[in-house]
């Protein structure tokens, strides 16, 4: 903001410090010049500040939302008051100052023009004073901006007489130069060094401590622009009455209905298509036909409701001010804020009935098509047994089960992938053959008949990618026990046994420590006598039911003896009641052959489980890995019983010279299933928050664009946030091979690959300056886009996985995060904008 | 009729412009005006001459780019005076696939009104403009006047205080403008503050107690009705019954011959002459106007409007 403070800033960027190289991080031991007290608040305020900085929890995430919305803020807000500026003819009249800005301007390219021509070595790099001439023209070019900027902002807010704004400036200043202070505090200190992955021997200096300090300033700066929105947004907002939201949301319903027909034509389309989609859909292999049914079902689901409110909803406002209906409901006691909000309520609300409609049609039909075929492949397999066909049997056996897992909701458990290499060295990763690499869920392998193996960690676990040297990060990955031992079997009360003894063993460590207060001691006196009590009653209950279930079994067997198969039956499902079922262990790993080995031969696989608590152990079988299927496994629930919810799983590849392939993913235990139709009830849920934020964006996009714009807006962020996140994700993080977008167009044109340094010729340095201009722009974009591909829940559903509630909620709290922000800068631009001008 | 000021405008500006910011036309130029609780106030003026512009800078619907509009003493971008005004657009800006009576409840839910009262006023009002017949019909399938009266209808929903109407004759038959100014005469009864903007010369003659003549957005004329047809400077006699031999004779002469009920007046002129004469003289001198001093507009107050 200030001038005279940006100019040693720039300074210091342009020594040429070296910025910290985050993937050659190494612990650099911290030294504090401070008592650690502080620490704590130092966290707060550089975690607050740093937009860059945030930790793996809701706090963070939160706290990383406010950070961006904080920025875009005041981005918008310096925007908009420059643009208000120059229509209000406060700048841009040929005054000194404008000249200056026409100078930042010219300078900008020539900036960036110099740096890329140093690059590619096409001239040599000259310094004045140590400084480089190009971060010196750099520096110009940025300080003509500031003092335009500047000069432009005072001048604006001053002639709008907003004395709100005017506190914004002097709040802007301030907060700039108390960022500035602490970066350089917070180098001076040594805190930076704490947080900061900086390689080993990287003395940071003031310059990094300003670098930082700006970071800091952009953010504390935002806060402020930030409150002054939340101040005009709040006012609104409790102006906001539910009559006039219903009014404006039943308007928009009655609009699309009879004026678009939408809601009809979508579901014309839905039963047309649907009507004829087993013609289409040929299953590769039998036991995909529910994934691909309700893969394809819920891809129609959302095609039809994304492009029903991706036409809707940026037709709605701009049809109301281009045919001047809206002059009516302005002049009502309607605010800006009701309009915006009630037309998505009323849109949401069609998309609701047609989620419930789809829902309930889609569900009809593949109870008809999929669990039709699954109740026939039972039947074919029943029959193939009884006329002692028994490989068909077998397959058709499988074909219905893999069916089946599809056409449920599963609920895994999952634990915390680590691996041993071959020489039984522990790793976060396995061995890299170079397939299926994949940035979500990385998959590496393990080398057949060695001591290499692959470990699910169940428990509070050390997260196996926390880096050398730094204290571990816990991951809770806690198996719940008490869904997976039921309440009155022997498992449960040796588990019950396990716990007691475990709570006894710790109050007498406890005890045993010296200087503890004697009230605290007779506490725990008090509680081991207790449990003591607890666990005798404990064990007498376990030793009852173990004897009562041994019995039967001894029962059982003497009646299999005597050949009495009803009584087998029912004593053993006498005894079933009291014992906990087994554990299912379901996996689909893959296999990478480096040799051919007899054809047909399956790779082979060993599990054994471990009880970390009570060492107690399960050695599994040798099974054979089925490959595009899933294995599964069964451990014996006593494996659990006082494990905490912790376990070790291990696996092993037993075939020599085969590799075993495998993601986080590919192993979890089993919790009884839910039902298939809820769970996918709630996979459309994730196209309605889809549509939610979609709605929002055209809304907003209504509100400054005629329709036509604003629908191409809409599509434009749908089309980005659904096909191109991932690759502008890549783009912000500069990951994309072979540069920006212009010097990406001359590789295409040259056939150049993306790898080789191109001939710097003058449309190459063209090319890449403009590149270096655009591509921080662009960059912004992943910061708007709304990631329509995390809310999609199609693919966990068609899977046959249930969709719990944890997801839903993060996945509305990440629809909120985008859709209120996009309605709120709808509501902020209809209120400053003229509707009848 | 009271004093109060229900609407005030200061040294009120628009200017409209392009998308670069420049200056595409002038619409009002530094309008100064006052309207009182209980009158019947007209903007008299051709087309383009910044009538609508004034009635949009009112409603908070464009933004002044000089001077200020005050409502109720309350700045126009108050959303909650709105409560207490009504308002007709020169066109029926509704939506044409509502029926009238969704219409009415539409506009009807914006308000503060309970679900009774407002289903009452509902009936009322379509009953009240004659829609009764073709309330379950959507607007798209209504005559131009019939949109006309809905879209007075509309207006009135919340019982306003205010009301601003726009041309509000524009597009009706001679008996339904009667019918129209027949009711904007009774809702000056019951009170309300009229504002209506027009250049059909004989309805604003008729019902407008004060008119506020402008022209290429400038404020040229402002009075009462009765004070601006007068010709001050001639004298006209009146008799009836007058022997035509005793005219040479004027007041005693006409009383020997036995004439009778004698005035002697001024003359009036029409709102039309009027009107035609305010914008010749416009087009001949552009940029003289009428300015409300202070003096002047304290005899303006103190001569403020009697029902006719």
């Amino acid at each position: 903001m200030s001038g005279l403070l940006t100019i040693p800033l720039l300074w210091a960027q342009a020594g040429g410090a070296t910025a910290p190289n985050a993937a050659a991080a190494a612990p650099a031991p911290p030294t504090l010049n401070i008592s650690p007290q502080w620490i704590p608040a130092l966290k707060w305020l550089y975690l607050s500040g740093d937009p860059t900085f945030t930790t793996p929890d809701l706090q963070g995430a939160v706290l990383t939302w406010l950070k961006a919305l904080s920025l875009l803020c005041l981005i918008g807000w310096i925007v908009s008051w420059l643009v208000i500026g120059i229509k209000e003819r406060v700048v841009g009249q040929g005054k000194w100052f404008d000249y200056i800005g026409v100078a930042a301007l010219v300078l900008t390219p020539i900036s960036m023009m110099l740096r890329v021509l140093e690059s590619v070595k096409r001239i040599p790099i000259f310094s004045i004073a140590g400084v480089r001439t190009t971060a010196i023209v750099f520096f110009l070019c940025v300080a003509c901006y500031i003092i335009w900027i500047e000069i432009a902002l005072a001048r604006s807010v001053r002639r709008s007489g907003k004395k709100l704004d005017g506190l914004v400036i002097i709040a802007l200043h301030v907060a700039l130069v108390f960022g500035l202070v602490m970066g350089i505090v917070l180098q001076r200190i040594g805190f930076l060094a704490l947080v900061l992955p900086i390689p080993p021997n990287f003395k940071l200096t003031w310059r990094e401590g300003l670098i930082y300090g700006v970071r800091l300033s952009g953010t504390f700066m935002g806060y402020f622009v930030f409150l002054r929105v939340l101040t005009i947004c709040l006012k609104e907002i409790v102006g906001v009455r539910a009559r006039r939201l219903y009014s404006i949301a039943r308007l928009s319903i009655y609009e699309a209905n009879r004026r678009m027909w939408a809601p009809w034509v979508v579901l014309t389309v839905f039963l047309l298509v649907l009507a004829f989609t087993h013609w289409f859909l040929q299953p590769p292999r039998a036991a995909e036909m529910g994934r691909l049914y309700v893969g394809t079902l819920t891809l129609l689901c959302s095609i039809l409701l994304t492009v029903m409110v991706t036409i809707l909803t940026p037709l709605s406002l701009p049809t109301d001010i281009q045919q001047q209906t809206i002059y009516t409901v302005v002049s009502k006691p309607t605010r800006r804020l009701e309009l915006i909000w009630g037309r998505m309520i009323g849109y949401m609300t069609l998309v609701t009935v047609l989620v419930v409609v789809f829902g309930g049609i889609s569900l009809a039909y593949l109870w008809r098509t999929v669990r039709t075929t699954i109740d026939n492949t039972y039947a074919a397999a029943e029959k193939a047994k009884k006329e002692n066909r028994l490989t068909e049997y077998k397959l058709l056996m499988e074909q219905a089960d893999q069916l089946s897992t599809r056409m449920s909701a599963r609920v895994p458990v999952k634990g915390s992938l680590s691996f041993l290499d071959s020489r039984g060295v522990p790793h976060a990763m396995g061995i890299d053959v170079g397939q299926d690499q994949s940035m979500k869920e990385p998959r590496s392998h393990i080398e057949g008949a060695t001591p290499s193996a692959a470990i699910w960690s169940f428990g509070i676990v050390p997260d196996p990618f926390t880096p050398p040297g730094r204290p571990p990060i816990p991951l809770d990955r806690r198996i719940p026990v008490s869904s997976f031992l039921h309440e009155g079997t022997v498992e449960s009360a040796l588990d019950k046994v396990y716990n007691l003894q475990a709570q006894i063993d710790a109050d007498k460590a406890t005890k045993n420590q010296p200087n503890l207060p004697a009230s605290r001691v007779s506490q725990l006196d008090a509680s081991i006598a207790r449990n003591e009590d607890e666990l005798k009653r404990a064990r007498a209950e376990y030793d009852t039911l173990l004897k009562k279930v041994d019995d039967l079994r001894t029962q059982a067997a003497k009646a299999q003896a005597e050949g009495n198969t009803a009584e087998v039956k029912r004593l053993r499902e006498e005894a079933a009641l009291h014992s906990s079922p087994d554990i299912l262990v379901e996996m689909s790993f893959n296999v990478y052959r480096t040799t051919k080995g007899r054809v047909g031969d399956p790779v082979f696989a060993e599990i054994t489980a471990r009880n970390p608590r009570t060492g107690r152990e399960y050695l599994g079988d040798v099974f054979a890995i089925k490959e595009y299927y899933t294995n599964r496994v069964k451990l014996p629930p006593w494996l659990l019983a006082g494990s905490n919810g912790a376990l070790r799983v291990e696996i092993r590849c037993m075939s020599p010279t085969q590799y075993l392939g495998m993601a986080e993913s590919d192993l979890y235990l089993l919790l009884p299933p839910g039902t298939f139709g809820w769970n996918y009830m709630k996979g459309l849920f994730g196209i309605w928050l889809q549509a939610m934020v979609l709605t929002a964006i055209g809304v907003c996009a209504g509100t400054f664009l005629s329709w036509p714009v604003a629908l191409l807006t809409t599509i434009f962020f749908f089309v980005a946030g659904q096909l191109a996140f991932a690759f502008l994700v890549d783009f912000s993080r500069q990951a994309i091979m072979g540069g920006g977008p212009f010097e990406s167009l001359i590789r295409l044109l040259t056939h150049d690959n993306q790898m080789s340094d191109i001939t710097p010729t003058a449309g190459v340095v063209l090319a890449k300056t403009l590149d270096s201009l655009v591509m921080p722009l662009m960059s912004m974009l992943v910061y708007v886009v709304p990631n329509f591909q995390a809310l999609d829940l199609s693919n966990m559903v068609a899977d046959g996985y249930m969709v719990s509630w944890q997801t839903l909620g993060v996945d509305s709290l990440l629809a909120l995060a985008y859709a209120l922000p996009f309605s709120l800068l709808g509501y902020l631009i209809l209120k400053n904008r003229e509707v009848a001008a | 009729m009271s004093h109060e000021v229900i609407i005030e405008t200061r040294n009120l500006t628009k200017v409209y412009r392009d998308f670069w910011g420049r200056p595409k036309v002038q619409a009002l130029k530094a309008l100064d005006l006052q309207v009182h609780r209980g009158e019947i106030f007209g903007l008299l003026g051709p087309n383009g001459s910044g009538k609508t512009t004034t009635i949009k800078l009112l409603l908070g619907l464009v933004f002044p780019t000089e001077g200020e509009a005050l409502i109720f003493n309350e700045p126009t971008t108050n959303v909650a005076k709105n409560e207490r005004i009504g308002y007709l657009p020169e066109e029926s800006y509704l939506y044409k696939f509502l029926n009238a009576e969704e219409t009415l409840n539409f506009y009807g839910r914006l308000f503060k009104i309970g679900a009774s009262e407002r289903k009452k006023r509902v009936g009322q009002l379509i009953d009240m403009v004659g829609l009764s017949g073709a309330k379950h019909r959507q607007l798209r399938e209504y005559s131009k006047g019939m949109q006309r009266r809905i879209g007075l209808a509309q207006a009135l929903i919340n019982n306003p205080e205010l009301i601003l109407l726009d041309e509000p004759t524009s597009g009706l038959d001679p008996i339904g403008t009667a019918e129209i100014k027949n009711l904007i005469r009774e809702l000056r009864e019951q009170g309300k503050t009229i504002v209506l903007s027009g250049h059909l010369l004989a309805d604003m003659q008729d019902i407008c107690d004060r008119i506020a003549i402008v022209h290429r957005g400038e404020l040229k004329e402002l009075g009462r009705v009765s004070d601006l047809l007068t010709v001050q400077d001639v004298t006209q006699i009146k008799a009836r019954n007058l022997n035509p031999a005793a005219i040479d004779e004027i007041r005693d002469v006409i009383r020997r011959h036995g004439g009778d009920d004698v005035t002697v007046d001024h003359p009036t002129t029409t709102l039309e002459e009027l009107f035609l004469r305010i914008v010749q003289e416009s087009e001949l001198h552009p940029g003289r106007r009428k300015v409300a001093q202070d003096a002047g507009r304290a005899k303006e107050l103190s001569a403020a409007p009697a029902s006719k």
